[in-house]
């Protein structure tokens, strides 16, 4: 592009921008940037700002109906850090994560080059697979826990095939991964597509050149489309972290966080402290970790793709 | 073109928003079957009109259909009253403390709300421990104690000589048993088990004959099925019924009950499911769960939605016979005035008369006028009106559901529901990972303990005058 | 040339396998949503029962009638439509504004406001509602279309990505219009606006969806039954009806609106979001 001459945030330096301006001028300039951006900034500032900065003052309180907060300090973190609960709970979720950005990047990625060659009812298949994606957490939720139900389909389904039928929800272990399987599930058709637009956008005489090499579609696909999406893949990478770790809505609907905490989530505990026990300035804390997880995740992610694209 | 349809949908959606935001959704729900009534429409926006007075009637609690006709009759009856209905409920898993919670952030915000409906054993003590809630009689004087005399569970809200919530509905637990299944086993349908022996027997039984069916279901994270099992096999968890001060887990007949639960999920007699909600009726008529301990009015919706299988009620099994006559838990739910109610004496009133004779016929259908269909009636479970719970006795199906042994208050503290969380905690370790009875015992006294003693100390007056 | 073209194509044996691939993971996606609509149609007893059914013994429509008598769904539909609608063309404005913003126009505090947006993606949305909740009860948008739609306008994704999008599309027609004597509004509007179609259509999607599927935030800030969206009156179900083929009812009928809204959408649908996609 001609993006030649940017800014660390890829903005371009026009002639105008180089001009070594006053101060005051600097915010004449930036005014009708200020007006397009006000609508976003106030709202901004009004939704999401001031609660979460509310939030974060509130986690070093000790906060409860009727009852003016009282200060702790830090004695909110230090009993989450030491809290096995919040363990179990960080744990569930890193485990969830892991697996999920796992099967939401691999699969679809299978998947997308699979329907750019061409097979028969192609049309079909991304209706199909797009059947899930555009339907709610909730209902997707409701439906797989009636599933698994001790005497759903699912061990239905097993008993006929001649296996014993399975605890499912009643297992931790078998829970979680019913529960990281529905999140693959629902998001298969969106990451897929999102693959396949950029497979179209492969030349095709890189194939061609491979394939006069002596390398079969198949070794083409890996050699030549595989690496022309990293930057498709770094992106569902990113997405996929990030609502990972946000993991709430399925096992909350699914399981409540059991059998035995297995499946509860950090957001999960967040919620039962601040909405079940009332305790705001605790579940607080548990928010701002959270945030400043994921910002040290969202860094780290970023480096690591500064390092690969070198 | 592009920009103009933009411009005209920037413009349109501003003026939904802004008109959206000047007023709340008016009451245009009607109810089905409901006679033509076009219910006193004022918007709250607008409500200058004379001396109308507003109440805020938020429902936690369920039975929405039946509470929504009490509100317009009630409307109709006292033209003078406008009430304004707002409920919410709960999100997933067994309990309601989200529900509650809901009516919680109304409080903590100071939103105006003059009646709530509740659950009735641990909430009422929870808003009066945190200042949240009005204390009755001194609102509506010596008619609020009389009332009282005059419902069941009435033990569960009258603490310390005050009345903090007066019973609305009434939950007693039981032994729910498919009958048509015992008779297809072998088994007696008129004779269920009614000792522990013969639990375990029949058991046993419907185990061999049906290996896929769980004998008996009961929810596993929770302690107010498993009480009952332990008073009537001569013990408690506690010195007294109300304000407790001491926690007596460690004894061998709490032991002994822990154990016999331990039994049922070891021998794969017990759900393995966690019970919610909505899944009791489906797991009793796929034949998934033989019997049930809970709800006895639970019988009214099997019959209803599967009137092919004869469903009965008992008591739960004691240990043994011949000791003191059986008693059960009964929940179910409760009104009260939270603090930030802004007209207390017409909240009273309005609570008087839900918990009234006549509100109690209407709202379980032995005075038709309402037009509620079963479906509703059976979703408020039993009425807590002791003359009401008598008319309705007469009709068969009624008879089983409201459960004829008395029920008994447990442990009524502002500590309740936290000792409820751990005790519940710790009954699905025993049952899901067969943790040691004893070994959890020991160490669930001292938090049970521990609680107790932080309610004594936070509410010295309140425990002066028990 | 006759060797190049067949190793240009893939053997037949891949080709059947993909195939394969492809039609499992379609049956297992569609599976769930075949099994509702089944399910809402079985009786209670059949529902459960040890050997599956597949098919319907005794096909029965009364689980409908019953949820229209429980429930007043197309009320809570139409609250859905509201707020969802109102919420995505409010979002993507904003965003789309603040987005060219960020990728075009240079301004004071420019690189720390980015970094504070990108900070708001992270942020789970159910440590900010008891504020929220607090403050709009201090501002009497309880129970209010406003109360619900507001706090959904807010988007940090839609910012990330139309800054994105903005940026990847050329400058200088920016610059020419600027020597034309064009204002910096003008030139958002006129030029880069319409070129953001693909764009657009993308976080159209996302937001709708994102705020179809809320379920906690429109059921605390809106008590009132009458305001209930359409995954409110979800759960108000599951309380309400002690069968799960009423709740499979309700189900399939709050996804069907949504599947044939997607069939007839379709092609813009996914192009959309490939083409946003793609920018990145």
């Amino acid at each position: 592009m001609h993006d030649a001459q940017t800014t660390a945030i890829g903005v371009p330096i026009g002639r105008a921008a180089q001009r070594r301006g006053t101060f005051g001028d600097t915010l004449r300039r930036s005014q009708p940037a200020y007006v397009l951006l006000s609508p976003y900034l106030i709202l901004f500032v009004v939704i999401l700002a001031y609660p979460l900065l509310a939030s974060i003052y509130l986690s070093f309180f000790d906060a409860t109906l009727n009852r003016a907060p009282t200060f702790v300090g830090a004695g909110n973190f230090v009993t989450l850090f030491t809290d096995p609960e919040f363990h179990t709970a960080l744990r569930n979720t890193v485990f969830f994560a892991v697996f999920a950005v796992l099967g939401e990047t691999v699969l679809p990625l299978v998947m997308a080059l699979a329907m750019n060659e061409r097979l028969p009812f192609r049309l079909l298949f991304r209706t199909a697979f797009f059947l899930p994606v555009v339907t709610s957490w909730v209902v997707v939720s409701l439906i797989w826990s009636m599933l698994f139900a001790q005497q759903g389909f699912a061990n239905s389904l097993v008993q006929a095939l001649g296996f014993s039928p399975q605890p499912f929800f009643s297992n931790g272990g078998q829970a979680m991964w019913i529960i990281i399987a529905v999140s693959i599930w629902k998001n298969l058709g969106y990451y897929m597509v999102i693959y396949l637009a950029a497979l179209q956008g492969v030349p095709q005489d890189l194939y061609e050149a491979a394939a006069v090499d002596g390398a079969t579609r198949l070794r083409q696909l890996w050699h030549i489309a595989v690496p022309a999406l990293r930057p498709v893949i770094y992106f569902v990478v990113t997405i996929s972290i990030i609502t990972s770790m946000q993991l709430f809505t399925q096992p909350f609907i699914m399981t409540n966080g059991g059998p035995l905490n297995a499946t509860i989530s950090v957001v999960q505990l967040l919620y039962r402290h601040a909405f079940v026990q009332l305790e705001f300035g605790y579940g607080s804390a548990i928010a701002t970790f959270l945030l400043v997880l994921l910002v040290v995740l969202a860094l780290v992610n970023k480096r690591v793709h500064d390092l690969i694209v070198q | 073109m592009f920009s103009t349809r933009v411009i005209r949908l920037v413009a349109a959606s501003t003026a939904v928003i802004l008109l959206a935001g000047c007023g709340s959704g008016s009451t245009s729900y009607t109810p089905a079957g409901q006679p033509g009534q076009t219910p006193a429409a004022a918007t709250s926006g607008g409500a200058a009109s004379g001396a109308k007075v507003h109440l805020v009637y938020f429902n936690a609690r369920g039975a929405e259909v039946a509470e929504r006709k009490l509100v317009e009759r009630y409307m109709r009856d006292h033209p003078d009253v406008e009430i304004e209905y707002l409920s919410t409920t709960t999100l997933s898993g067994p309990s309601d403390t989200d529900a509650i919670a809901n009516l919680i952030f109304n409080i903590q915000a100071n939103r105006v709300v003059d009646v709530a409906k509740i659950e009735v054993s641990r909430t009422p003590l929870d808003l009066m421990a945190a200042n949240a809630s009005k204390e009755l009689t001194a609102i509506g004087g010596d008619q609020v104690k009389t009332r009282t005399q005059s419902l069941l569970n009435a033990d569960y809200v009258t603490v310390n000589n005050g009345v903090w919530a007066l019973p609305y509905e009434y939950d007693p637990f039981g032994y729910v048993y498919n009958a048509s299944l015992f008779k297809d086993a072998g088994l007696d349908p008129d004779k269920p088990p009614q000792t522990w022996a013969e639990l375990r027997a029949t058991n046993t039984t419907l185990k061999s004959k049906n290996p896929n069916v769980w004998p008996i279901c009961q929810p596993i994270k929770n302690l107010a099925k498993t009480l009952p099992i332990i008073w009537n096999a001569g013990g408690d968890i506690w010195d007294r019924d109300v304000l407790p001060t001491k926690a007596l887990l460690v004894n061998p007949i709490v032991s002994d009950t822990y154990k016999f639960i331990s039994e049922w999920s070891q021998n794969q007699w017990m759900n393995t499911d966690e019970l919610t909600g909505d899944n009791i009726t489906q797991l009793m008529i796929s034949r998934k769960c033989a019997a049930l301990n809970g709800s006895s009015n639970a019988v009214l919706g099997l019959q209803n939605n599967d009137p092919k299988t004869d469903w009965r009620v008992a008591p739960f099994p004691s240990k043994h016979t011949g000791g003191q006559p059986p008693v059960t838990f009964g929940g179910g739910s409760a009104l009260g005035v939270p603090s930030t109610a802004a007209h207390p004496k017409e909240a009273v009133d309005f609570m008087l008369w839900l918990t009234s004779d006549d509100a109690q016929r209407l709202k379980w259908g032995v005075n038709k006028d309402l037009g509620l269909s079963d479906d509703d009636i059976f979703a408020s479970a039993n009425p807590v009106s002791k003359a009401v719970s008598e008319d309705l006795k007469k009709e068969a199906r009624w008879k089983q559901a409201i459960l004829t042994i008395p029920s008994r208050a447990a442990g009524i503290s502002p500590a309740y529901s936290k000792i409820y969380d751990v005790l519940a905690s710790m009954q699905e370790r025993i049952i899901r990972s067969n943790a040691n009875v004893d070994e959890e015992l020991t160490t669930v006294q001292k938090q049970a303990q521990d609680l107790l003693d932080q309610s004594i100390a936070s509410y010295p007056s309140l425990y002066k005058g028990a | 040339m006759g060797d190049v073209l067949d190793i240009r194509s893939l053997r037949s044996v891949d080709r059947l396998l993909l195939f394969l691939l492809l039609l499992v993971l379609a049956v297992v996606a569609v599976f769930p949503f075949y099994w509702m609509v089944i399910g809402s149609l079985m009786a209670p007893a059949d529902l459960f029962a040890t050997v599956p059914k597949l098919w319907p013994p005794d096909p029965d429509l009364s689980t409908y009638r019953r949820i229209f008598e429980i429930v007043p769904l197309a009320r809570y539909f139409a609250n859905s439509l509201v707020v969802s609608v109102t919420t995505t063309v409010v979002a993507v404005i904003v965003a789309s504004a603040a987005g060219y913003c960020f990728a075009r126009l240079t301004f004071f505090g420019k690189g720390i406001l980015f970094a504070l947006i990108l900070a708001a993606l992270m942020v789970p949305s159910q440590s900010t509602i008891v504020p929220l909740f607090v403050m709009f009860a201090n501002w009497n948008l309880l129970n209010s279309y406003a109360g619900i739609i507001l706090p959904g306008v807010v988007s940090a994704f839609g910012v990330f990505m139309m800054t994105q999008f903005f940026r990847s599309l050329p400058p200088d027609m920016r610059e020419a219009a600027i020597v034309d004597g064009a204002s910096e509004y003008r030139i958002f509007a006129r030029i880069y606006l319409p070129l953001a179609r693909p764009a657009v259509a993308t976080l159209s999607l996302f937001v709708f969806m994102g705020t179809w599927d809320q379920l906690l935030w429109p059921m605390i800030v809106a008590p009132n039954p009458d305001m209930r969206t359409l995954q409110v009156g979800l759960a108000f179900i599951r309380q309400q009806a002690p069968v799960q083929n009423q709740v499979m009812a309700a189900i399939v009928l709050s996804v069907i609106p949504v599947v044939i809204a997607f069939l007839l959408a379709q092609k813009q649908f996914i192009a959309g979001i490939a083409a946003g996609a793609v920018k990145e």
